[in-house]
């Protein structure tokens, strides 16, 4: 699964890759604008198009008769009754082709999550860091210093209820920002420009399906047991203007795949 | 240069530059570009004092260039009122403003003057919850036009930012961002909260903020609840909260804050950055966005962690903060959350000993450094037409600060002189550095003013303004026992002629005007003006100094036709005195004059003779006593335009 995932990153790299001197936004719409032409075409592909034609235009046909025969209740009761049945089939169509374009939006989600949801840290921006561990090291035994990127700010909070540990960090340079953990690297935030922003780890020791879905988050390279077991950093969500409004990523990724697949569908002449 | 030197030199420079400019029959191109710095409570008697000792360069360099003069304030010298008349340049009787509070005549019990928050009556009613099927209202109880409509008519675009007295901001086409009268998201004036483990803290008081009792169960950890706005949304109306899990590290002394799904690392004697908090009215479905710091008092051997009044976030504010909307939502991106709140530096916690002079002033540099990037953003951004910015620090700040540079304030002593007796000072300095952010900015089409509504007095000495009614006969309690409680549960109203309530408020209690009045509207004046000779006789026990310059009968003053929420007579204190905080409550001492030994100890809201604001002027003045309610019309008629706005007059240009 290991390479997979790097394949992924790289594609999203490379196509993030011209945006990354712009302002974020520009990048998420050319994703956006790509992944609703990408699905559109999946969606042709997977879908029976030709029986999608006919119960549209079934459908289409039954509600005009609703229209043309309002005075005579029964042929209206047997029309929408039909309409009813039609748009369950129609619905039946189109599972198969949802379900096939699913998988690869999940990933997309993903890859756009780690890369947008949160504002980089700025030079000078505070952040909170916390690290788990296995067993929680005694005071004296931490070992934490700042790899690049970053000054560490006293005090350390140890909680040993949730065997964590919490502290600051104040960004001075980078990309890359890291952290030594009692030897282990730990990247806060973006790994580089256009990257994704890591904002969480955790110890596993096999690539998962699950690791595919989660980009944001950097896998703990330790072979010591002292080595931390996960962690956290505060990064700040970020908004992006758009018509006068504060948008999530997911709201500028959801208005523009879908207008680009409603467009794209009628120069493909898909149906839908 | 001494003191007397330089007022008089003030006071005559006006008089000889108008002369030289008539003389010389110039006459100055309209600006193209006006920077007014609104200084609440800058003093002209300490800006001469700091300029002369060359605490103030900039306002020593802006005077090669600039006039100074006393300004006149209102009747009376409170901030809401002063800056209602400089926003209309008209008085009380028309922008309807008296006092900071006023009261509900049929039930005497007060309310913010400035603005009134209702919420709708219509809802769907869906088990426990309430639907809404109309938004809440929010409304500006200042009346009157603004002088920049005139300005703004003229396609000159104006900006306001942290204006005083204009929550909500009306429509229009000026940019304005609220200032004073701004309320935190509880709808109140400021909030706080303090949570602690330690039962010496604990109080039934409530002014200003709540002391909320919390435990450790063991795990480290506290669970504490930040109270948030009402949920009108449910039955009830409970209010909405959200939990913050403070996980505590005695031996690090510090600790960590979760919350909101943010997380903050405080040690002891530190502030957090600003933390969001959403407040859920219908979970998932509707929240309500506010913004707090978190101050770590202590962690041992007991928990003390301060939380800020929880303020509107600046980037989705609860209620209308800013015209357009956008305004405040652009600003906080810029430069990330701001106090929204009008009174931001939290007085009432200093008041209260929550927080120390120390923590105190590190809060009120927090809110003076967020207010100077704010005004730097707006210099960097104006180009054209008029900008206004308001600073609130100065005013407050001296206010708990006046004890260190008042011998005679009961405080001094007491106060860490070595510490802090050079804040005002330095509070001027800081003011001074502002000025000379402005006057980078300066040109030969660019004038800069810089404007307070007032100056400053001591406050030495409280009066129990309805304990002395009650001696002198003109109010009546039901029993003594009954003194000493808040909102006049002592008061037997059928004989009782006149109560206090406010800063310098006295109210008949006039029969068909307040609920079970007692005094026939035709003996009114008559008793009003007994009250004033007596008011005006009184003296300090202690001192044999007279108590109260000058009562203004408000008909008198304001005319014959005054609001039923207005004022029977405005009570102008003596310098070193003022209106006990347990009078702005309707509360009866025993005794009628007291020491003051609240940090609170400065003061305006006394006669207005000794408090007159600033003007610091790069256009030279034709008049030789200007007033704060002149200044609209003065700056209207900068730009020329062809209507100056109706109040006032004009300072600059010798037809007014």
């Amino acid at each position: 699964m290991g390479p997979i995932i790097v394949v992924f990153n790289a594609v999203f790299d490379v196509l993030t890759y011209p945006f990354s001197g712009l302002q974020p936004l520009w990048g998420l719409c050319f994703v956006s604008v790509i992944c609703g032409i990408g699905l559109i075409i999946l969606f042709r592909a997977a879908s029976p198009q030709e029986a999608i034609a006919r119960i549209r235009r079934r459908m289409g046909s039954q509600a005009l008769g609703m229209l043309l025969f309002m005075d005579n209740p029964s042929n209206v009761i047997r029309l929408a009754g039909g309409l009813l049945w039609s748009n369950f089939r129609y619905l039946a169509l189109v599972v198969k082709p949802l379900l096939v374009i699913a998988i690869p939006f999940m990933v997309v989600y993903s890859q756009l999550e780690a890369r947008y949801s949160r504002a980089p840290l700025g030079a000078g921006q505070t952040t909170t860091v916390t690290v788990e561990f296995e067993d929680l090291p005694a005071r004296d035994d931490l070992e934490v210093a700042s790899l690049s990127g970053l000054d560490l700010i006293r005090p350390f909070v140890f909680v040993d209820t949730l065997r964590q540990v919490s502290f600051r960090a104040v960004v001075t340079g980078g990309p890359p920002r890291a952290l030594s953990v009692m030897g282990s690297r730990l990247t806060v935030g973006r790994s580089r420009e256009g990257a994704g922003a890591v904002h969480r780890w955790e110890y596993d020791d096999s690539w998962s399906v699950l690791s595919l879905l989660k980009p944001w988050v950097e896998r703990v390279r330790g072979d010591s047991p002292r080595s931390p077991v996960g962690g956290a950093v505060v990064l700040p969500d970020a908004r992006y203007h758009v018509l006068g409004g504060r948008w999530s990523w997911l709201a500028v990724f959801l208005v523009v795949s879908s207008a680009t697949g409603v467009v794209g569908a009628f120069v493909l002449k898909v149906k839908i | 240069m001494n003191r007397r030197d330089f007022l008089r030199t003030a006071a005559l420079a006006p008089a000889a530059l108008a002369a030289l400019k008539l003389g010389c029959g110039n006459h100055r191109p309209a600006a193209r570009r006006v920077i007014v710095l609104g200084i609440d409570g800058l003093d002209p008697q300490l800006v001469g004092k700091f300029a002369r000792e060359g605490y103030m360069p900039n306002v020593s360099r802006l005077l090669r260039m600039a006039q100074i003069s006393p300004l006149g304030t209102t009747i009376p010298p409170q901030s809401p009122v002063a800056w209602s008349g400089f926003i209309t340049g008209r008085g009380p009787e028309v922008h309807g403003i008296y006092d900071f509070i006023h009261r509900d005549p049929a039930t005497r019990s007060p309310y913010l003057a400035t603005s009134r928050v209702q919420g709708t009556d219509k809802f769907l009613n869906l088990g426990k919850w309430r639907l809404p099927l109309s938004g809440a209202k929010v409304e500006l109880l200042r009346k009157g036009e603004p002088f920049w409509t005139s300005i703004t008519s003229q396609g000159i675009p104006v900006s306001m930012i942290k204006l005083p007295v204009d929550f909500p901001p009306p429509e229009g086409r000026a940019r304005i961002l609220s200032g004073l009268g701004t309320p935190d998201l509880k709808g109140s004036q400021g909030s706080f909260t303090f949570f602690t483990d330690d039962p010496r803290s604990l109080s039934d008081d409530t002014s200003g903020g709540v002391v909320v009792p919390v435990r450790d169960y063991g795990d480290g950890r506290y669970q504490c609840r930040i109270i948030g706005p009402e949920n009108t949304m449910i039955e009830g109306n409970p209010d909405m909260e959200v939990n913050a899990d403070v996980w505590i590290d005695r031996v690090s002394k510090a600790v960590r804050i979760d919350v909101c799904g943010s997380r903050a690392v405080l040690g002891e004697g530190e502030w957090s950055p600003w933390v969001r908090l959403s407040f859920d009215a219908i979970p998932g479905l509707s929240s309500v966005s506010g913004i707090v710091r978190f101050y770590l008092k202590q962690t041992t051997p007991h928990l003390k962690l301060y939380v800020t009044p929880v303020n509107m976030d600046p980037a989705d504010p609860a209620l209308p903060i800013s015209h357009p909307d956008s305004l405040s939502r652009r600003l906080a991106e810029d430069l990330g959350p701001f106090y929204t709140q009008g009174f931001p530096e939290d007085t009432k916690a200093r008041s209260r000993g929550i927080l120390d002079d120390r923590e105190y002033l590190q809060q009120a540099m927090i809110v003076l450094e967020e207010r100077v990037r704010l005004l730097d953003h707006q210099l960097q951004r104006f180009d054209d037409g008029l900008l206004f910015f308001y600073f609130s620090s100065l005013d407050l700040n001296v206010h708990m600060f006046y004890r260190t540079i008042d011998p005679r304030n009961p405080l001094y002593e007491t106060t860490n002189l070595e510490r802090f007796g050079t804040i005002v000072r330095e509070l001027y300095s800081k003011m001074d550095r502002a000025i000379g952010m402005a006057m980078e900015h300066l040109d030969e089409r660019t004038e800069l003013l810089a404007i307070s509504d007032h100056g400053f007095a001591p406050f030495r000495r409280s009066f129990n303004l309805n304990s002395w009614l009650a001696r002198e006969g003109y109010a009546s309690l039901g029993s003594s026992r009954s003194m000493g409680r808040d909102m006049f549960s002592a008061t037997d109203w059928s004989a009782t002629a006149a109560y206090g309530l406010g800063l310098n408020g006295l109210y008949l209690n006039l029969r068909g005007r307040e609920e079970g009045g007692s005094v026939d509207p035709s003996e009114a004046d008559a008793v009003l003006r007994r009250i004033k000779r007596d008011l005006e006789a009184a003296t300090d026990p202690l001192t044999g100094r007279r108590i109260v310059s000058r009562a203004y009968l408000t008909s008198e003053v304001f005319g014959p036709h005054q609001p039923p929420w207005a004022p029977d007579i405005v009570v102008g204190y003596s310098r070193g005195y003022r209106a006990s905080w347990e009078t702005t409550l309707g509360d009866y001492p025993e005794e009628v004059v007291t020491d003051n030994l609240d940090p609170w100890s400065g003061t305006h809201c006394v006669n207005p003779d000794v408090v007159p604001g600033t003007l610091i002027s790069t256009v030279p003045l034709v008049i030789e006593d200007p007033r704060l309610a002149d200044m609209g019309r003065s700056i209207a008629g900068l730009f020329e335009v062809p209507e100056l706005p109706p109040g006032g007059r004009n300072v600059f240009e010798s037809s007014g």
